[in-house]
């Protein structure tokens, strides 16, 4: 039975591109590997949290992704919305500029937005001395948890806005007006329609966020509110204990495998839900009344605001502060180093993307499909977490390869950050690969060896995806 | 915030457009432009034309779906454009078939349905899905997906949706031309029978003339946004007004000002008026006289042709032959 | 960008990690202060060996020594507390040093008992007060704070620091363990709000008047003294320094420390820049530009510390704290103490 499945569909369809691709996985797969050997140990430890402080940290990481979520949907859905389907001052403009957040790191925000809660002590203060610090207590955690959660989605709602965007933008024009011509004004069509069929978009909008909240150590810790990332450290650290934060970290890669499976079998049914021939134009914008486009600009510019605009403002201020008292200091040698890690590591996680998807197309079998799903997991997981791994896999290394010291060197981040982030090259090349009809393919019948397709059809087709793509 | 105390209502008008200069955008050349057209109410009207000929921008102009830069339209004496005032589509109380569908996909063929059907019980909302599922040959349906249903089902899924909300008019925009020739004949023949039937008042664009001579109670024939000509089937099509309207339904041939089916002609031998008449294949003006192309095995030498007219006789000089029309008159 | 140009950067990113390195002194540092680099300049210029810091989080360069083991490029280690140095002592990366001159300038409680790390700035964690709110006399022990007097008027940070984890451990040292976890405890109750931000924001909260006393380190009161935002020096100005257990074992210190790695190829160099840090020229550069206190003594303080008084300091070896630090992060969890 093994035998046969191996010599039929394994020696069957291994040849260069499908083996590399299948080495690279295991190679980017291995850390994580060597973490889940970890979750098997029971920590020192690990009664001692269970008694104490987890199920303070799973509450805490629970409804701060969940309300993370939902004001990212509020602020997200809306903007797409008005911004794929009609036209007003400006809009052109917040087209791509409500992408802006993205540059701003959650840490970074907290460190700005850490003085609301600080402007708020006047008030919180009155209320202590007016209503008793049981109220007080409450409304301190209120206004600090409700700023937390609100500058997160600040920060965050691109990455719904973008796939939501998307989704609105190729969905059916007729669908639409046959909603309005049906009886229903905007909102109903809204409602009932062009939000449920960009639904696929909304849950991978919102999981990629709720990684993201579940990924940020910085925000929660200096807004006070231990997260399980803030545990797996203090456990790591603090406590010493490896194997109980491994464990700890376990727990949210669990979460996060139920919310990837989730949002999967919702991607799968929306494939199937999808019509088969679509040929209509896309939707025209409609010009807004002058009135209504009031709105649209305060609905679009608030979320920016929160994410963009204020934060910009006042790092800026810091910076003019900063300059004036100790003059210039910009570390330009500090930004070249990040700048060209930063280039770099994108040029070899597009480069394996690359190898892996068409891999992947010309062997559509299943012990190549599985790994390369897997080999994006990486992204899902805390930073910190892929770090624990990658260290533990590299120290194995080298203590067996004496010639070169992989710890320490730029490889090791590099291979850190391509764990960690290959689902973000992988998103895009895959959707440009699949926007590229299949029947491009038909130039490997045309005489072209395998390898010659990616690069002289494919790969110049899906440039733009590229180079632009967001993981969405 | 559109609505305006609707004007009185006008028994013999069911539906009316009046577009003195309706232009669908704002550029210099209309899509359409001075076409005044009024429907009859349980009537179905085809509109005809090539493709540009605004045709459907008409119909978008119609359900609201398109504001006009001038003109009226008012729906049972009741303004919804005009210069000053414009209902939203969702106020009109219009159906609409659209020609891919346009069917929901996440909502099943029974929610489909009661997607125009909204301040209704939940009981008459299934009765009213039943009958119109009847109708078409698709009860028991109702629970199945759109992506689950067969060209024709799904079109004949989109005339019972918009059929549903019982509109004071449906608008059909080439609702067979996505469905193959085989398919389509049969889909025709049962949504003018269910329109026919609800008395529906409809209007049905079509690039495809012989749905439109099928289907419409009468046919209008649009040419650059205006209107060419209109009237019943046999009059679009036996007396075409223009060489437009004349070629849109196929051949024709110009005698004298008239435009002529070639069916419509036949040429009979001038010394022997009673004799077997020849098909004519193709008339050419030529200008002085007329060129006649006839059947090889009907020439014979000793015929001489004479040019007859049924309706207005003229016997040209040193033409030996009648044509006379065949057909009605 | 063409596709074949990013491949090439792809290359020659892939071959800048492979340049070739030559031999400084290799520095893993977790202090990130401006005045550090300074004082390496001056190592350099004095003794013509150059020095190569690479800055990182205390718990990451632990790891990466921990993993690199016997083949870090790394000679010495710099932290900002005594707690980290005895972990990296216990996982056996350090060097003992035999050096004269840092066993007789550096008093004992800030040194290693076996001559591992060294101290050379000390930290004191004091109580920073209100004085329109609090009267000086009210204010006595740690041990005081604990205290229902101070219900909703103590601010203090997360006890993930390791400057509170210290702290506590300084207190089982005195007092053992239950009495250690009960004072957590009742501190934590007596917050005037859960802990949070750092220890600059504990003061700030304080000249808010959102509570009373702060527990922070006195050199993050220097550095709002001379913030570069003029509100945040006025609100500093309002704020007074106690120096608490003045009449018993004195205040909690903590240091900013180095060592030698036990793999460093150049230990004598190594050894040379730690002696260069307790050298006079280096230890002035701490109370003036850090505002840290000298581990020397008789060297000059600036005149903002002259200002806060001299105090008495808690003479507790700091080679205990790194075993009590663990047991430290067990009992704030068992206070609840975030």
């Amino acid at each position: 039975m093994l035998k046969r499945w191996f010599t039929r569909t394994f020696l069957h369809e291994l040849d260069l591109w499908s083996g590399t691709a299948y080495l690279l996985c295991l190679l980017i797969l291995l850390p994580l590997f060597a973490l889940l050997l970890g979750l098997s140990q029971r920590g020192p430890m690990w009664e001692h949290l269970a008694d104490t402080v987890l199920s303070g940290y799973v509450l805490n990481t629970l409804w701060l992704t969940a309300s993370v979520a939902l004001l990212s949907v509020l602020m997200a859905v809306p903007a797409a919305w008005l911004l794929s389907h009609f036209d007003f001052p400006g809009s052109p403009l917040l087209e791509w500029a409500m992408v802006l957040p993205l540059a701003v790191p959650t840490y970074v925000a907290a460190f700005v937005y850490k003085q609301v809660p600080e402007a708020a002590i006047p008030l919180l203060i009155h209320i202590r001395s007016t209503y008793g610090v049981d109220s007080y207590l409450f409304a301190e955690g209120f206004i600090r948890k409700g700023v937390l959660a609100l500058f997160m989605a600040g920060v965050l709602y691109p990455y719904l806005y973008l796939s939501l965007r998307a989704a609105f933008m190729v969905q059916r024009k007729g669908m639409i007006e046959a909603a309005q011509v049906l009886g229903r004004g905007p909102g109903s069509v809204f409602f009932s329609i062009a939000l449920p069929l960009a639904h696929p978009a909304l849950i991978a909008g919102i999981s990629l966020i709720s990684m993201e909240v579940l990924n940020d150590y910085g925000a929660v810790y200096f807004m006070g509110v231990p997260t399980l990332t803030v545990g797996v450290f203090r456990t790591w650290t603090g406590l010493g204990d490896l194997a109980s934060a491994v464990r700890l970290a376990g727990l949210m890669l669990l979460g996060i495998v139920i919310v990837l499976a989730m949002e999967g079998r919702h991607r799968g049914r929306a494939r199937f839900t999808e019509t088969a021939n679509d040929n209509s134009t896309p939707l025209l914008r409609r010009p807004l009344s002058r009135r209504a486009s009031i709105g649209a600009l305060l609905v679009c510019l608030i979320p920016l605001t929160i994410g963009f605009i204020a934060p910009l403002i006042q790092l800026l201020y810091w910076a003019y502060l900063s300059i004036q008292r100790f003059g210039n200091t910009i570390p330009w040698q500090r930004m070249g180093h990040s700048l060209l890690l930063a280039l770099g590591t994108a040029c070899v996680l597009t480069f394996i993307a690359v190898i892996l998807i068409y891999a992947q197309r010309l062997h559509p079998v299943r012990w190549l499909r599985q790994p390369i799903r897997l080999a994006g997991i990486g992204y899902a997981i805390p930073g910190a977490v892929v770090a624990v791994g990658v260290m533990m896999f590299l120290g194995f290394i080298d203590q067996r390869f004496p010639y070169y010291t992989f710890i320490g060197s730029v490889y090791a981040i590099g291979f850190g950050y391509v764990v960690r982030f290959l689902a973000v090259g992988l998103h895009p090349v895959r959707a440009g690969m699949e926007r590229v009809c299949g029947s491009l393919d038909a130039a490997s019948l045309l005489g072209h060896s395998p390898t010659h397709p990616p690069s002289r059809i494919n790969l110049p087709l899906i440039r733009g995806t590229l180079f632009f793509r967001r993981p969405c | 915030m559109y609505c305006r105390p609707p004007t009185p209502y006008t028994p013999h008008e069911s539906t009316r457009q009046t577009h003195p200069s309706a232009a669908s955008t704002r550029n210099a050349d209309p899509a359409v432009n001075h076409l005044t057209l009024q429907v009859e109410e349980g009537e179905i009207l085809a509109l005809v034309g090539e493709s540009g000929s605004g045709k459907t921008t008409l119909l978008r102009l119609i359900c609201g779906l398109e504001k006009p830069d001038g003109g009226e339209v008012k729906i049972k004496g009741g303004t919804v454009a005009d210069a000053r005032k414009w209902v939203p589509p969702e106020r009109r109380h219009i159906g609409m078939v659209f020609q891919d569908g346009a069917l929901f996909p996440h909502l099943t063929v029974e929610e489909n349905i009661f997607y125009g059907l909204r301040r209704k019980c939940r009981r008459h909302k299934c009765q009213r899905a039943e009958t119109l599922l009847c109708l078409v040959g698709m009860d028991g349906f109702q629970k199945r997906y759109p992506h689950e249903l067969s060209g024709g089902e799904r079109q004949r899924l989109a005339v019972v949706r918009s059929l549903a909300p019982e509109p004071t008019v449906v608008l059909l925009d080439e609702p067979f031309s996505n469905l193959d020739p085989a398919l389509r004949r049969g889909l025709r023949s049962d949504i003018i029978r269910i329109l026919k039937e609800l008395r529906t008042t409809a209007v049905m664009v079509t690039h495809d003339t012989d749905d439109a001579l099928h289907a419409g109670d009468r046919v209008a024939v649009m040419r650059k946004g205006e209107l060419e000509q209109i009237g019943s089937p046999r009059e679009v099509y036996h007396h075409p007004a223009s060489g437009y309207s004349a070629r849109i339904f196929g051949e024709a041939n110009q005698v004298g000002s008239q435009w002529v089916r070639p069916e419509d002609m036949e040429l009979i031998p001038a010394y022997a008026p009673n004799s077997h008449p020849v098909m004519i294949e193709e008339v050419h003006d030529a200008g002085r006289h007329l060129e006649i192309r006839v059947r090889p095995q009907d020439v014979s030498p000793d015929i001489r042709w004479v040019i007859y007219d049924a309706t207005q006789p003229v016997i040209k000089p040193g033409t030996p032959a009648w044509v006379r029309f065949r057909g009605e008159k | 960008m063409q596709l074949k140009q990013t491949f090439y950067l792809t290359f020659i990113c892939l071959c800048a990690g492979i340049l070739p390195a030559n031999e400084p002194l290799v520095v893993y540092s977790h202090r990130h202060y401006a005045a550090d680099e300074e004082l390496f300049a001056s190592f350099t210029e004095s003794t013509g060996i150059p020095v190569h810091v690479l800055k990182a989080g205390a718990n990451e360069l632990m790891e990466r020594l921990k993993a690199e083991g016997e083949r870090t490029r790394a000679d010495i280690l710099i932290t900002a507390d005594a707690g980290r140095l005895d972990e990296a002592k216990a996982a056996g990366l350090l060097a003992q040093i035999h050096s004269e001159i840092l066993k007789t300038r550096i008093p004992e409680p800030y040194r290693d008992v076996d001559s591992q790390w060294f101290g050379f700035p000390r930290r004191a964690r004091v109580l920073v007060y209100a004085p329109d709110r609090v009267n000086p006399e009210e204010l006595s022990t740690y041990e005081d704070l604990a205290h229902p007097k101070w219900r909703g008027r103590l601010l203090c940070r997360s006890s993930n620091n390791i400057y509170n984890q210290s702290l506590l451990a300084s207190m089982i040292a005195a007092h053992g363990e239950g009495p250690a976890l009960n004072w957590a405890r009742d501190v934590r109750r007596n917050m005037a709000r859960p802990p949070q931000g750092s220890d600059r924001d504990q003061l700030r909260a304080v000249a808010a008047g959102l509570g009373d006393v702060a527990i922070v380190n006195t050199y993050y009161l220097g550095l709002l003294l001379h913030s570069p935002d003029p509100r945040e020096r006025a609100l500093a100005k309002t704020l007074r320094i106690f120096f608490p257990n003045q009449q018993d074992r004195g205040t909690h210190m903590n240091i900013s420390g180095g060592a030698v790695l036990k793999s460093s190829s150049q230990k004598d160099n190594a050894t040379r820049l730690l002696e260069f840090l307790v050298s006079d020229q280096a230890q002035e550069v701490f109370p003036a530009v850090t505002y840290e206190y000298p581990v020397v003594e008789g060297i000059e303080w600036s005149d903002l510390q002259k200002s806060w008084g001299s105090f008495h300091a808690d003479d507790l070896n700091l080679s205990q704290l790194g075993e009590d630090g663990r047991k430290s992060v067990q009992l704030f969890n068992l206070a609840d103490w975030e």
